[in-house]
């Protein structure tokens, strides 16, 4: 097994940091991709983040209420060794609206 | 997917499908300075339909989203003549057809509420969230607003909650926001009509700019009313209490 790190990412305000209003999963959990991770929000307006890959969740980066800045750690999954690493995957899914989604940390 | 249709006085509105494409639809409008996107889709309300078994319809608002923002034209009769023009573009209004649900956040919900007033029987079901009983945009000073906007600064009043509002998120026009805030409230909400439509009204309990939402209740037919605990006017809308409360009343309801 691996381990893949995602970070809290850039929602779109200008804003540095965001609160973790709920976590909807947690750690030992298993997660289908796109299934509701956790619900953030700052002075402005609250997102609902999806999960970007399927895994078990590792590690939650932090409780609710706490304050995360962005590309700060937000949660860590245990997956396949196939599923590490690989980089330029091509969806399968037709191309949806832009949503705010966690990105492979870098 | 995203779709553009024009409503009688020629502005462009954008609508946004999302949750079970064969689902029984639902018209789902957002408050004041928001958008479909940030406060339906980015709050996580595309998998809470699916899961329901509901289609989402979702409008841009006009001076919204990706909806045309003409510098004037924001009376409630043209918000009015949108939902018509949503229903009729979209089939959704058809006689003999399966009537659509109503969800509207905010404003959103003050639209919906004057809608069915004047239309009982248009939709199956109102969800209304975040619904103040009194009118925020009542003796709104757009001229403060605009002066407060210009020098960066907060307002007083209803020019404070739309300074507030319509200098929050990067995407706005502050411009159209003021000119549309002013001309709404030329017609200040009354709930003098009682609605017969089933409704559902959602607020959160920390909500401080819709704390006198249950006192909408005797001017409901057959309504009832849910707070959404923990939540403020602005993170109601990501809730799991609201969505799974919204989307069962409309499921409930559908025809």
């Amino acid at each position: 097994m691996a381990e893949r790190t995602f970070p809290l990412p850039d929602l779109g305000e200008g804003l540095i940091e965001a609160t973790i209003l709920e976590w909807l999963v947690e750690p030992g959990q298993w997660v289908e991709r796109n299934d509701p991770l956790v619900e953030v929000e700052t002075t402005k307006s609250a997102v609902e983040l999806p999960s970007p890959i399927a895994g078990t969740v590792k590690t939650l980066h932090g409780t609710d209420g706490d304050v995360v800045a962005v590309d700060a750690p937000l949660i860590t999954f245990e997956v396949a060794d196939a599923e590490a690493g690989i980089v330029g995957t091509v969806p399968t899914e037709t191309k949806k609206e832009r949503r705010v989604t966690l990105k492979k940390r870098s | 997917m995203t779709t553009r249709i024009a409503s009688r006085d020629g502005v462009r509105l954008a609508l946004h499908e999302l949750g079970d494409p064969h689902g029984s639809p639902v018209l789902m409008v957002h408050g004041f300075s928001s958008s479909a996107r940030r406060n339906w889709l980015d709050a996580g309300w595309d998998r809470a339909f699916a899961d329901a078994g509901l289609r989402g319809v979702a409008l841009d608002l006009r001076g919204h989203g990706e909806s045309d923002r003409p510098p004037h034209g924001y009376d409630v009769a043209r918000f009015i003549d949108d939902v018509d023009a949503v229903l009729e573009a979209t089939g959704l209004g058809a006689t003999g057809l399966e009537r659509p649900g109503y969800l509207g956040y905010s404003m959103g919900a003050r639209l919906g509420w004057r809608y069915a007033a004047a239309h009982p029987t248009a939709f199956s079901a109102l969800v209304l969230g975040g619904l103040p009983a009194g009118d925020p945009f009542r003796g709104l000073d757009a001229d403060a607003a605009r002066a407060a906007i210009a020098r960066g600064e907060p307002a007083d009043g209803a020019a404070g909650f739309v300074v507030q509002l319509a200098t929050a998120l990067p995407e706005n026009d502050t411009d159209a926001l003021v000119a549309l805030a002013e001309e709404v409230a030329h017609t200040p909400f009354e709930a003098s009509e009682t609605l017969t439509t089933p409704t559902l009204l959602m607020t959160g309990d920390r909500d401080v700019h819709a704390s006198d939402t249950e006192t909408l209740l005797p001017r409901l037919a057959d309504g009832r009313f849910e707070p959404i605990p923990g939540r403020n006017h602005i993170n109601a809308i990501t809730s799991r209490a609201f969505k799974q409360h919204a989307t069962a009343f409309l499921v409930e309801h559908a025809d």
